[in-house]
């Protein structure tokens, strides 16, 4: 019953996260400039820019926009495309399987590569192996993951041929831009765990359960590493937005065809409803999974649960 | 004089080396123009991809190559050090101040402002951040002040949080509720008992953002969404070259290697400032 | 030093006790980045078996890190550098010759209690998980329903409510409870010898009280030999049957509880005792 009561008020405040996520993006590129003064050029007449505004409704005021933006997005509408004759939701629809693929399958290896460097970095803290790993996965942050994509395909497919770029074809083609893309949350998930579990492992329980004679392996990685867990889980859910960044530049360098790729399209053709919905849909994808990240959190750590609900 | 160059020399060695580099990084940013290298945007098609000095083909005149107009390498790298240093200290010099405010705002008064500045905080990181700076750049056009203010919009949100728990915990010491029972105006509190002391964890924050900051500006480049040539940046001298890439693999390398020296530089620096300030550690 | 004491009980028989621990010449450091101090100096002493044995002194006085070495339970920074240890007669540390079991006491042989007792229990496992765990690795091969039956048996006998603590996880559970669940964890691996390190330090009165009178059952029930490590000569001094007291790393004096506090020998021992504002 609890966790009821605590998911519900995490559900509600998404929700209005979300309203207010979608009304700041709104306000930000309409008071950013004028929209239809970049998609006629500069050589358009005064003519031209205010049938294009009547045909998109920006001569409305700016608030009755507004209104209408918010009314369509309770309704689960995100607008129409400006040039690809379909609704927006259909276009992201159509793209979005090839992303979630990739994206997951990033994650997971960052994560199941990431958590034992981070565990093993801070088992040996001070000796070798902890310093390459820490130093690798600074190194890891500091890389434009595009630029990594670039050398990847530098060494393997071309230099090396051992990997195709393109696109055609089954796995193989999976495998660059997953690894690419998975070095971000592997930097950050094996420094962050080899802090936690350093952390943690100057505990008491630890010492105490130490005392108590169990094993070496037993005290990590049922004791210590149960506890360190609990700052990953969150972090896992704060970078799926720099991980959809990452991911459109990715996307980019391997022509993969996902949502990545129809973002930088709607940037070429100006299409602004387009990317207003993908910008709102982005943002439910974060607050979704962000909610689900601190429903499962609730779960794992009892002490949550005690401490909402007084 | 002789005393600044003595407390120079008084440093570790390390924090000799990222002094010197960070003052290399400025100058060339500001002075490289008067370097002795070729213009970055000089069309040569004559010497169109041509490879790096030191191997077969190259010349000493384009000490790492040329891409596919002829244009120098290596000039282009001098001269985009200082959009890359410009647009990421310009960016993070805003969104530190507006981020930084909110956030003593949002710990010092607590209640309902505290409540509305993080949501909106919280709505505003929920926001991807190429899909925003898409929309606005789709709205306002390309250009090295677009640029900016999107990155600032970007990045303010980092800040609030952070520097709204400092200053909680600044406000639990005590002398803060001395101070507001003494009749001081709020305002007084703020700028002149609570900014000096989170100045410290702004300072290292910001250096972090600043690589933040670089990476973002190459990744939008890269994508075509930054300052239209003539300037100079490496992300577009990456996306230039990408087509490049099995023909004249200097293209893409070099610009990359001077990101992840500058973003490692300027971390460094970050982490360096950090246990300067003896700051507690943070595992983000 | 080695010498064996004869005890007489109130029915006037006499036996001869063994020591059950006995340290030599133990030194251990500590090191800062500023400099490296000897936190226990040259320490020998044993302890005798079935006694429950104070060991007094001030913070910093070394005992914590005394008692640490038998089980090699140090912070990174701090380690032994010289002695010798016997654990029941069998040489379980040396340092001239390199031999160092002193892990292989820990649970089987030897329990401990520490100071802070939430913060000694694993905030993310039930107190009966832990329970659970420890008898699987030193009760032989009993099935989940018997291991639970014994581990509420041991929780009871505590003084606690053992089906309701068993189902609990710390931060549910008064610091007095979450204490005495530590004791029950350090007696399920049945060790000969337990340390109780501070163990009732962060306690108020009442709750000090009730975690004394389950010790006190320990010695009882379970003929556990006890180390109790504390800053209060007066708690000492109840539940002890003899004391040695530390100063700066070194023992300044050692004796039978009593007679230690009617005439104490070191003048450090005796402002020591002089400092405790007397009731009676």
């Amino acid at each position: 019953m609890k966790l009821f009561r605590y998911s519900l008020k995490k559900i509600l405040g998404g929700l209005v996260t979300l309203l207010l996520a979608a009304t700041l993006s709104f306000f930000i590129s309409r008071l950013a400039g004028d929209p239809t003064i970049q998609m006629l050029g500069l050589s358009a007449t005064p003519e031209q820019i205010a049938e294009l505004k009547a045909q998109l409704g920006f001569d409305k005021p700016i608030l009755t926009q507004y209104s209408t933006f918010i009314g369509d997005i309770v309704q689960f509408d995100l607008g129409n495309s400006l040039y690809a004759g379909q609704s927006n939701i259909s276009l992201i629809q159509s793209r979005i399987w090839a992303s979630v693929q990739l994206t997951t399958l990033a994650v997971a290896l960052g994560v199941l590569l990431g958590i034992p460097m981070g565990v093993y970095a801070a088992a040996r803290e001070g000796k070798i192996v902890d310093r390459v790993i820490s130093a690798l996965a600074i190194v890891g942050q500091s890389i434009p993951v595009f630029w990594l994509g670039l050398m990847l395909v530098l060494f393997f497919a071309i230099k090396l041929s051992w990997l195709p770029a393109g696109l055609a074809g089954g796995w193989q083609n999976l495998v660059l831009p997953t690894v690419t893309l998975a070095t971000i949350p592997l930097a950050r998930v094996a420094r962050l765990t080899r802090a936690a579990m350093t952390n943690t492992l100057e505990d008491q329980y630890i010492i105490a359960a130490k005392a108590r004679g169990l094993s070496r392996k037993r005290v990590l990685f049922v004791h210590a590493l149960k506890n360190a867990s609990l700052p990953v889980v969150t972090l896992i859910g704060l970078q799926i937005g720099t991980l959809l960044s990452g991911a459109i530049t990715v996307e980019t360098v391997f022509a993969w065809p996902g949502l990545g790729t129809l973002a930088t399209q709607a940037v070429r053709s100006r299409d602004i409803t387009l990317v207003q919905a993908m910008v709102v849909f982005g943002a439910a994808a974060f607050i979704v999974i962000n909610l689900l990240v601190d429903l499962l959190y609730g779960f794992l750590d009892p002490r949550v649960k005690d401490s909402q609900n007084k | 004089m002789k005393s600044k160059f003595r407390s120079f020399l008084s440093l570790t060695l390390w924090n000799k080396v990222l002094l010197t580099s960070g003052l290399l990084l400025v100058l060339t940013a500001i002075f490289g123009q008067f370097l002795p290298v070729a213009d970055p945007n000089e069309q040569s098609l004559d010497y169109g991809l041509l490879p790096p000095f030191f191997l077969e083909g190259g010349t000493s005149k384009h000490l790492l190559g040329t891409d596919l107009l002829g244009r120098d390498l290596f000039a282009r790298l001098i001269y985009g050090t200082r959009m890359t240093v410009l647009i990421a200290v310009s960016a993070v010099f805003l969104g530190a101040i507006f981020g930084t405010l909110l956030g003593v705002i949002a710990g010092f008064k607590g209640g309902k402002i505290d409540a509305v500045i993080s949501r909106i905080t919280e709505a505003q990181l929920a926001l991807p951040f190429i899909l925003l700076a898409i929309s606005v750049i789709v709205s306002r056009g390309q250009s090295l002040s677009t640029l900016i203010i999107v990155l600032a919009i970007v990045g303010w949100a980092q800040y609030v949080r952070i520097i709204r728990a400092e200053t909680l915990s600044i406000r639990e010491r005590g002398f803060v509720t001395g101070l507001r029972v003494g009749g001081i105006s709020d305002i007084r509190i703020i700028f002149f008992h609570i900014l000096p002391n989170v100045f410290g964890t702004v300072l290292s924050l910001a250096t972090l953002e600043i690589g933040t900051m670089i990476l973002a500006e190459s990744a939008l480049s890269f994508l075509g969404l930054g300052v239209p040539a003539p300037s100079v940046s490496w992300g577009a001298d990456l996306a230039s070259g990408k087509d490049f890439i099995d023909m004249a693999w200097w293209l893409v390398t070099f610009p990359g290697i001077a990101i992840v020296l500058t973003v490692l530089f300027v971390n460094a620096a970050g982490d360096a400032l950090r246990t300067h300030f003896d700051l507690r550690k943070r595992m983000f | 030093m080695h010498y064996e004491r004869i005890l007489i009980y109130e029915s006037g028989c006499s036996e001869m006790i063994e020591e059950i621990v006995k340290i030599s010449d133990l030194c251990v450091e500590a090191r800062s980045q500023a400099e490296t101090i000897r936190a226990v100096n040259s320490v020998s002493l044993n302890v005798l078996k079935g006694e429950v044995l104070g060991l007094i002194g001030e913070s910093g006085s070394g005992k914590t890190t005394l008692i640490r070495s038998i089980l090699d339970l140090h912070e990174r920074n701090v380690s032994i550098v010289h002695g010798e240890v016997f654990f029941n007669n069998e040489l379980v540390l040396d340092t001239s010759k390199n031999v160092n079991k002193l892990a292989s006491l820990r649970g089987k042989h030897v329990g401990m209690v520490f100071q802070s007792p939430r913060a000694s229990l694993n905030p993310l496992m039930t107190i009966g998980a832990l329970l659970d765990e420890v008898l699987r690795k030193y009760g032989g091969d009993k099935s989940k329903a018997d291991r639970k039956k014994q581990a509420v048996e041991i929780l009871n006998e505590m003084g606690l409510d053992g089906a309701r603590v068993y189902r609990s996880y710390p931060h549910q559970l008064s610091g007095g409870m979450c204490q005495r669940a530590a004791i029950a964890l350090a007696i399920a691996t049945k060790p000969e010898l337990i340390i109780a390190d501070e163990c009732t330090s962060a306690l108020d009165v009442t709750t000090q009280a009730e975690v004394i009178t389950t010790l006190k059952k320990l010695k009882s029930d379970y003929s556990t030999t006890l180390i109790f490590v504390t800053h209060d000569i007066l708690l000492a001094s109840e539940l002890c049957d003899r004391l040695i007291v530390m100063q700066s790393g070194n023992v300044v004096e050692v004796g039978e509880t009593k007679e230690l506090l009617r005439n104490p020998q070191n003048p450090y021992t005796k402002a020591l005792i002089s400092s405790v504002p007397r009731w009676k």
